[in-house]
């Protein structure tokens, strides 16, 4: 019969040898609090650790999910630093920079031309202790280069936010967290985006939400799924359009594999 | 006037006594230079009318620079030397009667408003720290050294004064002038900087080495390339520089010689930090044949202790380092176009309202980031509907097909790359003109649409052809 000390120390004992095989990070880097209540509750201890990647998968870009990233990189940035954007495709425009709080002067563009220069620059910008943030789009990474960039955020302590395809799920990341992204009919200016935690290293995966991310406050909620569905059926509106969306909305929001819907 | 005109004015008895002699340009120089030799004895920095090339290009017809008639002499830190400044504006105009000349002296906090001074005031005049402003507010437009069709523009328009030009806003002055009428306000006011050019040239710092032995082995020719190294950074040392831009030039026997440079981000005489970026970018070129000569030279040097080329002036200084190297090494490898800064433009086009500067460069890093402190003072009053704009802009706007339920209306469906999207909600429309003054115009009215698929676009009508465009996606 074990009493309860001694199962805790058990525990205890276990969870040492657990963490020790399987490599989870040191203790010693500083936690960021996404200030995202449901997130940080699944994330191992409350929040983003510094010196780590965050994967992003988004399918189509337009429905906010590089807003939402933004908005995670406004806590990153909190202490000085700088933010570089490793930038293939020569389309990131930072206007929207300044409005939510990171000025441009903190802002680096590194315009890359090819797959090998941008896994380069990514990595070095990763391990210079000045960067707190480091975004990269990128499709096809290899096991090998994603531990290299993981190594590379572990020396400089910033975070690297990698946004990547849907099809990735599956595949082997060192990645801290890996959320999925799809969009969400909204109301008003706020975005809204179902967001679920695929892999979380020291947590619990398969959590997943509904956010609302306003662009000009800068705040992330969480909404009730079926919030919307109410507030039309109580309108009555007979309008196509608005019936079609609030059918969309009634839809049980649970996987994630479901692709969004195109025409309505 | 020619000559027999001006002795027809002169009265009879003055004529007799007047001397002529011929205008000659070189030789008027040549006397510029020995003076400012001897002004040396007041301070090291001595040099006349400073103008950058770029700007004396415009400006030659106006006042003839190549033939100066102002001597500059920087005297900060020098002044107590002589017993303060009054002591030493005394001296100096003493020691000038000694050679035969009488001057006008101004002692002044900038360049610009030395000259404005000296060419309206007859007597020795001395500002303290606080009296510019006032001193300068009833000056004529034309002592701040603008193109004469600038101050007649300014004439016509009843800006006779420096007073009245302040009164104007800063950004319709730019706009309709050009950069150069806010540089030039700015350097009178002594808010931007300029710099004396001495007359003396500064040296040049070169190095090379002649191998005995023509080798195309890497490892020789970097060592040879630190020795080289040691020798400029001691040289630079003894003079407080830092090399801001280096480069390096091998020449091959039998084939062309390699040449190529190295941008640093913060001027540096270290040669441990300039050797890693050597060996970097040496790494990246190859030669085609034995290497038999080797030369390195400074190709941009600047003070060391340059405060304003660092990244983080005040807040954390031990971020500097790292974020430096950072910098100078992607673009050694990228090159110094890759790796880029935004800077707001006051421009309404949206290509335009950012632009992008490289943060490796030498001046470069240093301008850029005093500029980008001069046009947020600009922008800061500008709408708030900055805050729309989306994350992923196009290089250039695409075209689409829009069904729109009104001409002037909003878009109902657009096409785009083979796809239909239908539009449930918009907004806008937000009208941004630039000004017919500029060359390119831009006159479109943008939506922020969103359509069934939850995807947010930005599109706009062109408004002289009525076509639609997609900028941008909000993403």
């Amino acid at each position: 019969m074990i009493d309860a000390t001694c199962k805790s120390q058990l525990l205890t004992k276990l969870r040492e040898q657990i963490s020790c095989g399987s490599d989870l990070p040191s203790e010693s880097r500083r936690i960021i609090p996404t200030r995202l209540a449901a997130l940080d509750r699944v994330l191992p201890r409350k929040g983003l650790r510094a010196g780590s990647l965050i994967e992003c998968l988004a399918e189509q870009s337009g429905f906010g999910a590089l807003g939402f990233l933004l908005q995670l990189t406004m806590r990153v940035c909190q202490r000085a630093g700088v933010m570089v954007v490793v930038d293939r495709r020569q389309e990131f425009y930072p206007a929207a920079l300044p409005a939510a709080g990171l000025p441009y002067r903190r802002v680096v563009i590194v315009r890359v031309s090819n797959e090998a220069d941008e896994l380069w620059a990514a990595d070095q910008a990763l391990r210079c202790r000045g960067v707190r943030s480091v975004w990269v789009q990128r499709e096809r990474l290899r096991p090998h280069d994603f531990r290299r960039l993981s190594l590379a955020a572990e020396i400089g302590g910033g975070v690297g936010m990698l946004l990547r395809p849907l099809k990735v799920r599956g595949q082997p990341s060192w990645a801290d967290v890996q959320f999925c992204i799809q969009p969400r009919p909204s109301a008003g200016t706020g975005r809204r985006m179902q967001l679920e935690v695929t892999r979380c290293r020291g947590g619990q995966a398969g959590q997943s939400w509904e956010l609302e991310v306003d662009d000009v406050t800068g705040v992330v909620r969480e909404v009730d799924p079926h919030e919307e569905i109410r507030v039309f059926a109580s309108a009555g509106v007979a309008d196509s359009t608005v019936a079609g969306r609030a059918a969309r909305a009634a839809r049980p929001a649970a996987s994630c594999l479901s692709s969004p819907s195109t025409a309505g | 006037m020619s000559l027999p005109e001006a002795s027809a004015v002169l009265k009879r008895g003055l004529r007799e006594a007047a001397v002529t002699e011929l205008h000659n340009p070189a030789v008027d120089l040549a006397a510029l230079a020995r003076l400012a030799e001897r002004c040396e004895q007041f301070s090291p920095m001595v040099g006349w009318q400073s103008m950058t090339p770029r700007v004396a290009k415009t400006l030659t017809a106006d006042w003839g620079h190549e033939e100066p008639d102002h001597l500059f002499i920087n005297i900060t830190g020098v002044a107590h030397l002589f017993g303060g400044e009054e002591a030493l504006a005394q001296r100096m105009v003493n020691a000038f009667r000694t050679w035969g000349l009488s001057i006008r002296l101004v002692l002044t906090e900038s360049l610009g408003s030395a000259w404005a001074l000296s060419e309206t005031n007859d007597a020795t005049t001395i500002i303290a720290t606080g009296e510019l402003e006032e001193r300068l507010h009833d000056l004529p437009t034309w002592t701040l050294r603008l193109p004469s069709d600038t101050v007649a523009v300014l004439a016509h328009l009843g800006v006779k004064t420096i007073g009245q030009l302040r009164l104007i806003s800063r950004q319709g002055l730019a706009e309709r002038f050009g950069p150069l009428i806010l540089l030039r306000l700015d350097q009178a006011l002594s808010l931007a900087a300029e710099a004396i050019v001495p007359h003396r040239p500064a040296p040049n710092f070169a190095a090379e080495y002649q191998l005995e032995v023509v080798t195309e082995r890497r490892d020789v020719i970097e060592w040879v390339l630190d020795q080289l190294l040691e020798r400029l950074a001691s040289a630079l040392h003894l003079r407080a520089l830092g090399a801001a831009r280096l480069s390096v030039r091998l020449d091959c026997v039998d084939s062309e010689p390699v040449q190529f440079e190295v941008g640093l981000f913060r001027p540096t005489c270290l040669p441990s930090h300039m050797r890693k970026l050597l060996h970097l970018q040496c790494e990246r070129h190859l030669w085609s044949g034995p290497v038999e000569r080797i030369a390195l030279s400074v190709s941009q040097t600047a003070a060391l202790d340059d405060r304003q080329s660092e990244f983080f002036a005040d807040e954390d200084q031990e971020l500097n380092q790292p974020l430096t190297l950072l910098f100078e090494t992607l673009s050694c490898r990228l090159g110094e176009k890759a790796v880029l800064r935004p800077v707001r433009e006051p421009d309404a086009a949206p290509e335009r309202a950012v632009r992008y500067e490289p943060l490796v460069g030498g001046q470069a890093a240093g301008v850029a980031l005093r500029k980008q402190r001069a046009t947020a003072v600009v922008s800061a009053s500008s709408n708030s509907a900055v805050s729309d704009r989306p994350m992923r802009l196009l290089l250039k706007p695409e075209r689409v097909d829009v069904m729109a339920l009104a001409p002037d209306g909003p878009p109902a469906s657009f096409h785009w790359q083979n796809q239909r999207y239908v539009v449930t909600r918009h907004w806008g429309p937000e009208r941004i003109e630039t000004g017919w003054w500029r060359g390119n115009t831009v006159r479109r009215d943008y939506y922020r649409v969103e359509t069934d698929a939850e995807l947010r676009y930005w599109l706009f009508r062109e408004l002289r052809s009525q076509r639609w465009y997609l900028h941008g996606q909000y993403d």
